[in-house]
């Protein structure tokens, strides 16, 4: 072959993207003016920003931001809030109900049964948080609620749960489980699925029960869906959604000590105006939160290198 | 085996236990809906109706005006955004699934890369609206802001690359051209991942609340239903102000517990109706299955 057929073979070969790369170009311009662009934005965390002299105009001032944040007597709590909760979640929720709840699954053999178990934990999953608010709101309403009622049944005294700070952290969890442990425990379910069967036939034949299987051949084969959840989850400890924070205490100041979290400090920093001290917060966490990955993604490879995420 | 039959007793009371508590506050929410609001204000919330009474659906389906506005709007948003988002992530995911693809590396880098970093609420709420002139009065955020997802790239990139090779070889031998295959070849074999994601973005424009929240609160027109709902749930005034916008003169007497419960039932059908289809590939693993790329 000469060179210049050579030549033109390399670039028939890459002819050949160019149908490809068209296939590409309206996510490539999305992910660039929609999500690296804004990135830049960035910058407002270190400035004194104005709406009316915009991005540019607006002037340095250099780490003020964050000191006016981090002076603030709630910048504890906020992240005391926000760690706390997201890590105890993932910890309670995605890892052990979820693999629990996956396990006993695993064990309902009648199709029916399985089935009804399976749908009926899916469906608070794919309900909205208003909605949950609006189930909230039946139990705690203060005048309504069913919780109240069941109280000043047995003669207590009612409690005023949109006012009352220490009942939060139960409340929020209990509702965070509740609608997220179907969808937690299916990524477990689908991968109890996936392992040979054999295995548990194999050592029901050496004499082992359910329970020895299910701590020496299931919980095992679980694991690296888990560091795949852990991953995912990981990086969300320092910001997590707003939702859940935001709709079920029906945004209540009363209780802010227990429900305010980074991300609806931030929701409620935009509302008010502050767009600089939330700037600063916001950059804050997205560089913990960077950290917290790299150092989550280092600690699996180290431990199975396969189920890293890069 | 009698251990046994204990053993599993006590798995099944554990999830029929369960089964309750999933299902038991949706079912509150209908009997709420259908109580009379006196009875309410009366004993509060309770299982059983003393009689049922549909004054609160009356009195949506008469005066709904905002409910209704909000309603087909949202439906609109969350029927073609989605459509349009597949259409994005599946051409994206397309080409990062065949070996023959050069930009495969940076590309799958500049995703990777987007996971980690990201503006965050305040920076990206002043770009989109300062710099891009979005939210407000121009509505083209409800499709933009969740028109691609890494995460859904990847779920359609890992099915792509588990569709054969010689298949796609063979259509290329025979005259091909890429797009050819993709709409051809590729697409007909792709039909149980592109409604998953199809139906799940459903659903999740169906439940979005925030677009509205963070970049239409002053627009009432661009409302979706749940930050309609959002709003009545967290102020009465704001139900009764747009129950007196249609003409309800005496709102003192209005059933505002009821109604509310009213809306909150009419605005779950959706979900509820498309919940068996997306439930049924969920539990395939369809949707999760192939977590990691």
């Amino acid at each position: 072959m000469t060179n210049s057929q050579k030549q033109k073979n390399k670039s028939l070969q890459w002819l050949k993207n160019v149908p490809y790369f068209l296939m590409q170009v309206p996510g490539l311009l999305w992910l660039v003016l929609f999500h690296f662009v804004p990135i830049f934005g960035l910058v407002i965390a270190f400035k004194d920003y104005k709406y009316a002299n915009g991005i540019f105009g607006s002037a340095w001032n250099g780490l003020d931001n964050f000191k006016t944040f981090f002076s603030a007597n709630y910048a504890f709590r906020i992240f005391r809030n926000t760690i706390g909760y997201n890590l105890i979640w993932m910890l309670l929720v995605n890892l052990f109900l979820g693999m629990l709840i996956a396990i006993m699954l695993y064990e309902v053999r009648n199709k029916i049964a399985n089935k009804i178990y399976q749908t009926s934990m899916l469906i608070p999953y794919f309900v909205s948080y208003v909605i949950i608010a609006y189930i909230g709101f039946l139990f705690l309403s203060h005048d309504n609620g069913l919780l109240n009622q069941l109280i000043k049944s047995f003669g207590g005294k009612e409690i005023y749960w949109y006012y009352e700070p220490k009942v939060w952290p139960y409340i929020l969890t209990f509702f965070d489980a509740w609608k997220n442990i179907g969808m937690a425990s299916l990524y477990y379910y689908a991968a109890l699925l996936a392992i040979d069967p054999c295995l548990f036939e194999s050592a029901s034949l050496d004499g082992a029960g359910r329970l020895r299987q299910i701590w020496y051949i299931s919980v095992p084969e679980l694991m690296p869906m888990a560091s795949v959840v852990l991953i995912s989850k990981v990086g969300g400890v320092l910001g997590g959604g707003m939702d859940i924070f935001y709709q079920l205490p029906m945004n209540s100041s009363k209780v802010y000590e227990t429900t305010e979290t980074i991300a609806t400090y931030l929701f409620r920093g935009l509302a008010s105006g502050s767009i600089s001290t939330s700037a600063a917060v916001g950059f804050f966490q997205s560089v913990i939160g960077v950290i917290l990955l790299l150092i989550t993604n280092r600690i699996i490879r180290k431990i199975s290198p396969e189920n890293a995420m890069f | 085996m009698k251990q046994n039959k204990a053993y599993m007793a006590v798995i099944h009371t554990i999830f029929i236990l369960l089964t309750l508590s999933f299902l038991l506050p949706f079912i509150i929410i209908v009997i709420v809906s259908i109580s009379p609001e006196s009875q309410i204000t009366t004993y509060g919330f309770q299982l059983i109706p003393q009689k049922i009474d549909f004054t609160a659906y009356g009195l949506v389906l008469k005066n709904a005006g905002v409910l209704f506005k909000s309603i087909i709007w949202t439906l609109f948003i969350s029927a073609t955004a989605p459509a349009l988002a597949v259409m994005v992530n599946a051409l994206m995911a397309y080409p990062l699934a065949r070996n023959d693809y050069s930009l495969r590396k940076p590309v799958n880098v500049l995703m990777i890369v987007s996971m980690m970093f990201s503006g965050g609420l305040i920076p990206t709420y002043i770009i989109y609206t300062q710099v891009y002139h979005l939210g407000g009065a121009n509505p083209m955020l409800y499709w933009l802001s969740s028109l691609f997802s890494v995460w859904n790239v990847i779920l359609f990139r890992t099915f792509f690359k588990g569709i054969p090779a010689e298949l796609i070889e063979s259509a290329t031998i025979d005259g091909a051209t890429q797009p050819q295959v993709l709409f051809h070849v590729v697409a007909p074999l792709s039909k149980s991942i592109v409604s998953i994601q199809y139906f799940t973005s459903v659903i999740a424009r169906w439940n979005d609340y925030q677009t509205s929240l963070i970049y239409y609160p002053n627009n009432q027109e661009y409302w979706t239903v749940q930050y309609y709902m959002q709003t009545i749930l967290q102020s009465v005034q704001q139900l009764k102000a747009s129950l007196e916008m249609q003409g309800l003169r005496d709102t003192s007497e209005a059933p505002v517990t009821t109604l509310k419960y009213a809306m909150c039932v009419i605005s779950i059908i959706p979900v509820f109706i498309m919940f068996p289809y997306v439930q049924k590939f969920f539990s395939k693993g369809i949707a999760v299955g192939s977590v990691k790329g």
